[in-house]
């Protein structure tokens, strides 16, 4: 169990290339912290760096209150799990949870006691005394985080570990890996490219791109405040509608304008830092279940409705997403209710938009205009 | 030992009797029992004076194993009825095929190692092949593993453990930090393979938490070509530490622009250099405005999407191209300045590490 201080790191390459920068995060005791962002964002970079698999180039690394830049990869007191099993064939699943304890020259009855009690957290205890090659994908990854809860780590760090999973058996996994945080009570550092990964699990949320920190919150605060369109875009499926709109100001109403749509806005938009912007581009950001097309709905919020055409509707059981375009030229996602909506392909729709789920963007910045 | 101690496992699964193996001084090495294992046998001394190969003390049976002329262990087990005798012979039998083995596996070894150093007679190779049971034509590869000085043993272990199966793979230390793994490549996805083989081999090391570089060479489509591929792979492991630093593991045939710089000789490089960065223009760019110049690469030569990401104004950034170019002359949002700065600025790399002495650190 330990707390994670990053003050200032850097991994820069000779020549200037700089793949993590000024990297801040403070992780409490027996928190889940998951690092997400797309390929070459400098994530892997920085879990590797924590685990001493790579130098830090610039700032500090402390676990609790230990500065931990120049301790051994092996005297960190870290565990990490990977992508692939790396299990050991020919041995049984005692060997390989015992191997590295072994190769630490660790006496026999604690190795025994470390392997027993990691098998009975994971419910593995049956599987022992088999090899890999007789176990399943989630059995075998089971294995691989029973190897790094026997070394008792006070961080436990996993870079995608459920890639190489099918999707329903990653779903499976993704609970068990919760669950094992809740029954460890250790700190837990989590890197992934998918969001849903990192919304389902994690405690707090790192967003990454380009090797800088975009925003860390909370999965339900990523979702209904991010900071910028990267993170919006990034977090939530379907991703959130970008629109290329004008701001219009109307004595104390205010309005978002695009294809000859006017959208007014709630009374919190009426403030200096929109009003401002009479007459400029934004981006309006609307998430798919922020446009409905509920006949109720859409008739008492006539000053957020529009129709558009039906080009694709995606019926998936509990909800379904209607693929529209407005007046032929903007594409939007929608997510309806299967149950009331009775939209069909190559038909119009009558839509309208949940103005108090809506975002607004800086056209140049990109950054969140309200925060 | 361990060959013994395996032996030792697999007796437990057929024996219901305690089984060992002492060295000559009593000390057991090997035991069904393992919490007998480092304790010591006091029988030995009268063992060791009695003349018959069998003996037996105390409700138990000793025999001597010889390997040559000379006894090397002594194997016990539990009873003194007339039928643990023949138990105790066939292991012992068991125990010195065992030990051949060994033997066998460690010439196995030199041989592969002669062939990769190309320390064999060309003509000898497939013959020799044959008497150490390897397949000839089945295509292989070679990857090159470079670890820290204090993890190559341990790392050595794991990679022994993961690759247990020389059908598969041959796994084999050429120094303290160097461990060479010859791998069969007989599948039908080549590339795949030996992406998922070469990421196995490091999430493998990682995970034992060693550091660790993997150079990857060509398949070669016969055992005497394993030379080439030990080649390739050393060239992958250094082009990479020059110019993939980024990179854990390099393939031979996924090297780039670095493959033809690391061929040329460093005075066409400084010639090169003295015509694209004249007086040392590039040693007067910032790290700033170098990490601004990968940035503008890396977005295609896009100034907004490259001001985005660096947290600067555009104007900033114009401000440091402008600066590049009144530096350097090379005016970057052209396509061709812009290939003619990465080229020269690779072409520099390799410069400072040949100037460096950094050759045999593959470390990065």
């Amino acid at each position: 169990m330990a707390s994670l201080s990053f003050q200032h790191v850097y991994k820069k390459y000779d020549g200037g290339v700089v793949a993590v920068s000024d990297f801040n995060l403070e992780i409490a005791d027996k928190e889940f912290v998951i690092l997400v962002g797309p390929s070459g964002c400098g994530k892997s970079t920085t879990l590797r760096m924590l685990a001493g698999l790579e130098d830090i180039s610039e700032g500090e690394i402390y676990i609790e209150d230990r500065l931990i830049n120049d301790v051994l990869p092996k005297d960190r007191d870290i565990a990490m799990v990977f992508q692939n099993y790396a299990l050991y064939p020919h041995m049984t699943v005692r060997e390989n949870m015992a191997f590295s304890l072994k190769l630490r020259k660790m006496p026999k009855e604690e190795i025994a006691r470390r392997v027993n009690e990691a098998a009975k957290i994971l419910e593995i205890e049956h599987l022992l005394d088999r090899k890999p090659k007789a176990l399943s994908g989630g059995q075998r990854q089971r294995v691989a985080l029973g190897r790094a809860i026997v070394r008792d780590p006070k961080v436990f760090l996993m870079d995608e570990p459920l890639s190489n999973l099918d999707a329903k058996l990653r779903v499976q996994m993704r609970v068990e890996i919760t669950k094992l945080h809740h029954r460890l009570k250790t700190t837990f550092i989590y890197v992934t490219h998918d969001q849903t990964e990192a919304m389902t699990m994690g405690t707090r949320i790192v967003v990454m791109k380009d090797g800088f920190i975009q925003q860390v919150d909370s999965p339900t605060e990523l979702y209904d405040n991010p900071v910028n369109t990267f993170v919006a875009g990034f977090i939530g499926m379907p991703p959130m509608n970008f629109i290329n709109a004008t701001i219009n100001v109307n004595g104390s109403d205010v309005y978002v304008s695009f294809e000859n749509i006017n959208v007014k806005l709630p009374e919190r938009y009426a403030v200096a830092e929109v009003m401002e912007r009479d007459g400029q581009e934004v981006i309006f950001g609307v998430r798919p279940e922020a446009i409905t097309d509920e006949a109720t709905f859409v008739s008492d919020h006539s000053e957020a409705a529009f129709s558009a055409d039906v080009d694709v509707v995606e019926m998936l059981g509990a909800e379904t997403y209607l693929y529209v375009t407005v007046n032929g030229a903007l594409p939007l996602t929608c997510r309806v209710d299967p149950t009331t909506s009775q939209s069909r392909v190559g038909e119009q729709v009558d839509l309208a938009i949940d103005t108090n789920r809506i975002h607004l963007f800086d056209k140049d910045t990109e950054q969140s205009i309200i925060s | 030992m361990e060959e013994i101690k395996k032996c030792m496992r697999q007796a437990k699964t057929i024996l219901s009797q305690n089984v060992g193996v002492m060295d000559v001084s009593g000390l057991i090495i090997a035991a069904t029992d393992p919490a007998l294992e480092g304790t010591v046998d006091s029988s030995v001394r009268a063992v060791m004076l009695s003349d018959d190969a069998f003996s037996g003390t105390a409700g138990r049976t000793f025999m001597k194993i010889a390997i040559g002329e000379q006894i090397k262990y002594i194997i016990y087990i539990d009873g003194v009825e007339p039928e643990v005798r023949v138990y105790l012979e066939l292991l012992a039998e068991w125990i010195k095929s065992a030990i051949k083995e060994r033997g066998t596996d460690a010439e196995r070894e030199l041989f592969t190692k002669n062939v990769l150093l190309e320390n064999e007679l060309p003509g000898d190779i497939p013959l020799k092949a044959r008497g150490f049971k390897i397949d000839y034509t089945v295509p292989r590869f070679v990857m090159v593993i470079r670890t820290a000085r204090e993890d190559g043993n341990e790392a050595l272990e794991a990679l022994q453990n993961f690759y247990s199966d020389s059908k598969v793979a041959d796994v084999m230390a050429m120094d303290e930090k160097t461990m060479i793994v010859v791998m069969n490549a007989d599948v039908e996805n080549q590339d795949e393979y030996i992406d998922n083989a070469s990421h196995a081999v490091l999430d493998c090391l990682n995970s034992e938490s060693i550091t660790a570089f993997v150079g990857v060479g060509s398949v070669v489509p016969y055992f005497q070509n394993i030379s080439k591929s030990y080649r390739d792979a050393m060239q992958s492991l250094k082009i990479g530490s020059v110019f993939e630093k980024k990179q854990y593991v390099t393939r031979y045939d996924k090297l780039g622009l670095g493959r033809i710089i690391y061929q040329l000789p460093p005075t066409l490089c400084q010639m090169f250099i003295d015509e694209v960065f004249p007086n040392g223009a590039y040693e007067t760019l910032d790290e700033d405005t170098l990490t601004t110049i990968w940035s503008f690469f890396a977005n295609n030569l896009n100034g907004s999407e490259t001001s985005r990401e660096l947290f600067v104004h555009r104007n900033t950034l114009v401000y440091r191209l402008d600066k590049v170019q009144k530096n350097t002359g090379l005016n970057l949002r052209s396509f061709e300045d812009a290939v003619l700065f990465k080229i020269g600025s690779m072409v520099g790399t390799y410069l400072e590490y040949t100037e460096s002495g950094k050759k045999d650190n593959l470390m990065r």
